[in-house]
């Protein structure tokens, strides 16, 4: 009896490992877009890009409950969307801590002008 | 399409076996745009020279979409490939506008610091300038420098024996005082009166005193304010030269006064 059914069992771990197997858990994946969005946030991210952070948030909340599902495959996806989302809003953090220094030196500029042409 | 960067052979390689056995999957749009999207963004030298590791990690992710297309599988995991792909271009294209502000911020400040030292060079010589036209007019003043400032002195000879009225010699000197006040409406100065030290000390005090109040009513009826103007009778005190020669007590009978620092002090004995 016990012949019959090894083979069927063996064949069925088989199929279910096919099917079903969620593969790793994502812990990198979680531990990286966490980290990128601490970063977005400490370079001014909330403020630049509020709805990005907020989606990037978002997904690893979701990501964090898809994990405890063990739904991986899902989670891993939204993981690696949320970082690079909170990449792109750090970017644009940055870049917008150029473009206003960028505006206080023109204003310099303006009012030194303004200063020698007075002098005149 | 002319890819023809980093890792594509083995996805083009890859491709060709798959579609040898496979009939050509349908057209996906979303993928089109991202590769047209990649495409252009390779074409912009801005972009390629700033955002070149963001490129490749959109390249790596649009070479599995590809794949992905190519099998004809998975939408989803498809569209997730696409959304990194895109979000690394975003990437990429964030990193050249911000070198291009970049740019523009280090020629912005160089022109700031240029200005700076332009309005520093040009106060530099307004300043020489004024204490140039101040010198002068201490020097119209006959001013000179004393451990009290600048002093300038009227002699004996401005006023009439034994009285208090200027000469009129005496009020063109005063005029200079008052033209220079007017000119400099922070100074102020004090007016000194000495005498020799023939007579009663209290006349005597009284005598410089009177010439100093008769220095100060010729400034203010030029118009110079009341609070620029001091008076001060030193009578026989602070003789200049001896008193036994007669030209030393001529000496000795005189007017000093006394002009502030530029912020109204002066010094005093």
């Amino acid at each position: 009896m016990f012949s019959r059914v090894l083979p069927i069992l063996v064949t069925g771990a088989f199929l279910t490992g096919c099917a079903t197997d969620p593969g790793p858990k994502p812990d990198d994946q979680l531990a990286s877009a966490q980290s990128a969005l601490q970063s977005a946030a400490n370079a001014g991210g909330e403020d630049t890009e509020p709805s990005m952070i907020a989606a990037a948030r978002e997904k690893i909340v979701t990501a964090e409950s898809l994990i405890t599902e063990e739904r991986y495959p899902e989670a891993r996806r939204l993981l690696e969307q949320a970082e690079v989302d909170a990449r792109l809003a750090e970017a644009r953090a940055e870049t917008q801590k150029v473009r206003d220094e960028l505006g206080d030196v023109m204003a310099s500029i303006d009012s030194l002008r303004r200063n020698l042409e007075n002098q005149n | 399409m002319k890819r023809h960067y980093f890792g594509t052979v083995p996805v083009i390689t890859v491709a060709a076996l798959l579609s040898a056995c496979a009939s050509t999957p349908p057209e996906n749009p979303a993928l089109n745009e991202t590769q047209a999207a990649y495409d252009e963004a390779m074409e912009n030298p801005e972009i390629a020279r700033n955002g070149l590791s963001h490129l490749r990690d959109a390249e790596t992710a649009l070479d599995r979409a590809e794949t992905l297309h190519a099998e004809g599988g998975d939408e989803e995991a498809l569209g997730h490939q696409l959304y990194l792909a895109n979000r690394h271009l975003d990437l990429a294209r964030e990193k050249a506008v911000r070198a291009g502000l970049q740019e523009e911020l280090s020629e912005a400040e160089r022109q700031r610091d240029d200005l700076r030292i332009r309005i520093g060079e040009r106060r530099a010589q307004e300043a020489e300038l004024q204490a140039r036209m101040l010198r002068e007019q201490m020097d119209r003043l006959q001013a000179e420098q004393t451990d009290r400032g600048m002093v300038m002195t009227l002699g004996d000879v401005l006023f009439d024996i034994d009285e208090a009225e200027l000469k009129p010699a005496g009020e063109r000197t005063v005029r200079k005082l008052s033209d220079f006040m007017q000119e400099y409406p922070s100074y102020r100065v004090r007016v000194e009166g000495y005498t020799d030290s023939t007579g009663e000390a209290a006349y005597n005090q009284e005598l410089s005193l009177s010439r100093a109040q008769a220095v100060e009513n010729e400034l203010l009826s030029d118009g110079i304010e009341p609070g620029r103007v001091e008076t001060q009778g030193f009578g026989e005190e602070y003789p200049k030269a001896t008193n036994t020669t007669a030209a030393g007590r001529q000496e000795n009978r005189r007017v000093e006064i006394v002009i502030s620092d530029r912020d109204g002090n002066i010094g005093s004995r």
